[in-house]
């Protein structure tokens, strides 16, 4: 068992650059965690607001109380410049003026300039907010009209504006759809390829050097005993990774992991571990064996793959040419897999079709493997 | 002499493959990947196009329709109606080519939409709108029918209450700040040239700098040398990021490019400086150093909003003070208001805070590396 111990002890030596990912890892999953929102009927967007009130009178104030119980007053101090940063980083949607004389306007029937607003021009928020606002200041005038003072037409046009249609939210995934879950099983594609690659490789890649090579062929160790050995040491460290991983998703997640969405993504998770130890095994063919070459072609593996492979930002939003070239890479699978499975995209679930994706996955597995014996044995070939 | 050694030291930096790596090849790598993710994001996912709607009529209702077409109709149109069958409406709305579906008996409206969205609060809002007319006639009819065409006149006026303020930037895509946050990463990694040339000016931490301290050369001119090359290599690094970002991927800043070469370059001096003075510390190995100069880079970039879009605006809500000492934020907050303010008072005390690290940096590197002397090595 040399083979093996030693190929743990040289693990052990990448314990802290494991534990760095794994700890930026939970950190970012107990933040998600910590803004989890729970299953629950359907609800209004509620967008970030502040108000300034310049006109003061019960219509405005009333106008104000519509707006806390629909949407979340902020308050922004620092003047101008806090408010733009602020609206850029979307820390607040929208800055309302209630301009003086909003009471008298809405009295005498004037629905024109009662306010001005601050926001990023042409988005679905502010087109909302600016809809609600419209439709708030046309029932007030409406009130108005019949007959009320304009304090008590904002408040009756408040209190009509809690006449709602029946919304029904369909789900047609095959799990709790929007669960954070999801982005947990997402990232896994991430951080599993960063470990795998940046710490495995220089290990793998050592025991490839001719001279260590040559001395391991040239002792009393079968060549098939010393493969078994590496094959069980990176077997052994890989199923470690990926149960610790698992055991982060059940301290976050708890019983959803249990789930047969949970175990249907833990599943998926697994698959994309084989492929990542089938894209280390093969750059670790190629000699490469410094730490920083390894960390620079990790890195850059890991993120191409999670950017082009819509890991960060869904799939939807990326172009068909991207998708196109992202489907010819294991990630895209693995991520187009969960999105079905949590009803993040278009595709309605299907277990059929959910195991052919991991089905392509483990091809991918395959193809990788096949390929790094073929690289080692012409390597090989060529040394002789 | 000094430009003998500053030509060397070029070239000594440029044969540093690590550092050229993270310098230059790492940052257009990560750029790319950016604009693949990030590009068209905005007008996508934020800006506001009229919302597809299925709408399934069991009892035709003519106001509903009315009031359906009127927001369908011109260049400003709320919604794109398609008129369906309830089947054929459910599997539009599953694979995402309808927003909603909107189904009519009479007066009974129901919305069923896939998920919670902005834009299915804005159909809902709308159905709303139409639930909430009804409520006022009748309450007006209720109170004084004779005021009911009055009422009615006032649903019907066209009005605008709402004034739009523009903010004053070019580019309100909140995607382009990670490429600023890039361009602020590719500023501080330039430290590790910084670093690298430093250490190989000392003798007790590479062998070229024992080389280097037994020549007759003056110290001073050597380790100028050695800063002046760090800040060169670092400024054509973070120049062809910026011109690959700017002319081959076509992102738009919101600022002229002499203005953004302009903050570049301060950030550029800043890390070529905090390089030296991290080179200069001690007696701590080169890696050590190194592994110290990425981690709080990378710390200063996390914070920054590098890898989480909107983190500036979380320290600026909770550690206000953090923004105003983190290098990465202050590079990356002044590109940003070059952007919306066009240059301003925030840009000025944003560069002046660089430019004070710069100087502490460099004087700090000098007082550390100067009059050295090794009994044995």
């Amino acid at each position: 068992m040399q083979v093996y111990k030693v190929f743990m002890k040289m693990a052990r030596k990448r314990l802290v650059t494991i534990l760095m990912y794994f700890g930026i890892f939970a950190l970012i999953c107990f933040i998600m965690t910590a803004n989890a929102q729970q299953d629950k009927d359907y609800s209004d967007k509620k967008l970030k607001i502040s108000v300034a009130d310049m006109d003061n009178t019960e219509a405005s104030r009333s106008l104000r109380d519509y707006i806390s119980e629909n949407h979340e007053i902020v308050t922004i101090d620092g003047g101008d410049g806090a408010l733009q940063d602020a609206i850029y980083y979307r820390t607040l949607n929208c800055s309302l003026t209630i301009k003086a004389g909003f009471g008298e306007a809405v009295a005498a029937g004037e629905g024109d300039g009662l306010f001005e607003m601050v926001s990023a021009s042409g988005t679905y928020e502010s087109q909302l907010f600016e809809g609600q606002l419209t439709q708030f200041v046309k029932t007030a005038e409406m009130y108005s009209a019949s007959g009320m003072g304009s304090g008590e037409a904002c408040r009756a046009a408040a209190e009509a504006q809690e006449q709602h249609v029946d919304v029904t939210v369909e789900n047609f995934s095959a799990g709790n759809p929007g669960s954070r879950l999801s982005y947990f099983t997402q990232y896994l594609a991430y951080i599993f390829l960063v470990i795998m690659i940046v710490c495995f490789t220089p290990i793998l890649s050592a025991f490839n050097t001719l001279d260590l090579r040559r001395r391991i062929d040239c002792s009393a160790l079968p060549l098939a005993s010393k493969n078994m050995q590496l094959f069980c040491a990176t077997g052994t460290l890989t199923a470690a990774i990926w149960l610790v991983f698992q055991i982060l998703g059940v301290a976050c997640y708890g019983g959803e992991m249990f789930s047969k969405t949970g175990l249907l993504a833990m599943l998926n998770s697994f698959i994309f571990m084989v492929v990542a130890v089938g894209i280390t095994v093969l750059i670790a063919q190629f000699g490469i064996a410094g730490d920083d070459v390894c960390s620079m072609i990790g890195n850059t593996v890991s993120l191409g793959m999670a950017f082009l492979c819509g890991v960060f930002v869904p799939q939807d939003l990326l172009g068909d040419g991207v998708l196109k070239a992202a489907s010819f890479l294991p990630a895209y699978w693995l991520v187009r897999a969960n999105n079905m499975l949590f009803g993040l995209s278009d595709e309605g679930y299907s277990l059929g079709k959910y195991l052919s994706y991991l089905g392509i996955e483990a091809l991918f597995a395959v193809v990788l493997f096949a390929a790094a014996a073929v690289v080692a044995k012409v390597k090989r070939q060529s040394a002789e | 002499m000094f430009l003998h050694l500053l030509k060397y030291e070029l070239l000594t930096g440029l044969r540093n493959r690590q550092a050229m790596f993270w310098m230059l090849a790492f940052p257009i790598i990560l750029g790319t990947f950016f604009n693949i993710a990030f590009s068209g994001l905005y007008e996508s996912d934020e800006l506001f196009k009229e919302i597809p709607v299925a709408v399934c009529t069991e009892q035709e209702n003519a106001t509903f329709t009315e009031v359906m077409d009127s927001l369908s109709e011109g260049g400003d149109a709320l919604f794109a109606p398609e008129y369906l069958a309830e089947g054929k409406a459910m599997k539009k709305l599953e694979n995402g080519d309808v927003s909603g579906v909107i189904f009519v008996n009479g007066s009974d409206i129901r919305l069923s939409v896939k998920s919670e969205s902005t834009a299915a609060s804005i159909i809902r809002s709308l159905l709303d709108n139409y639930e909430v007319n009804v409520k006022v006639i009748t309450d007006a009819a209720n109170a004084d029918p004779q005021k009911l065409g009055q009422v009615i006149e006032a649903m019907s006026a066209e009005i605008s209450p709402v004034e739009a303020r523009q903010m004053s930037g070019d580019s309100a895509d909140p995607y382009v700040q990670y490429f600023y946050n890039l361009l602020a990463m590719n500023c501080l990694f330039g430290a590790l040239s910084g670093l690298g040339l430093v250490i190989s000016v000392q003798a007790n931490l590479s062998e070229l700098g024992a080389r280097k301290s037994v020549s007759p050369v003056h110290k001073l001119e050597s380790v100028t040398a050695a800063l002046t090359a760090a800040v060169i290599l670092n400024l054509i690094c973070s120049g062809v990021t910026l011109l690959y970002l700017t002319l081959a991927l076509k992102v738009d800043f919101g600022a002229p490019l002499p203005a953004l070469f302009g903050v570049t370059a301060v950030g550029v001096l800043v890390s070529a400086s905090m390089g030296f003075f991290i080179g200069a510390i001690g007696k701590m190995s080169e890696g050590m150093k190194i592994g110290i100069l990425i981690s709080v880079s990378m710390f200063f970039c996390f914070l920054s909003g590098l890898c989480v879009g909107n983190m500036y605006a979380l320290v600026e809500r909770y550690a206000p003070w953090f923004n105003r000492i983190n290098p990465a934020a202050l590079i990356s907050n002044s590109f940003l208001a070059l952007n919306i303010y066009g240059g301003s008072g925030r840009l000025t005390a944003n560069l002046l805070t660089l430019g004070g690290y710069a100087v502490i940096f460099t004087l700090g590197g000098y007082y550390l590396t100067r009059r050295r002397r090794y009994a044995s090595l």
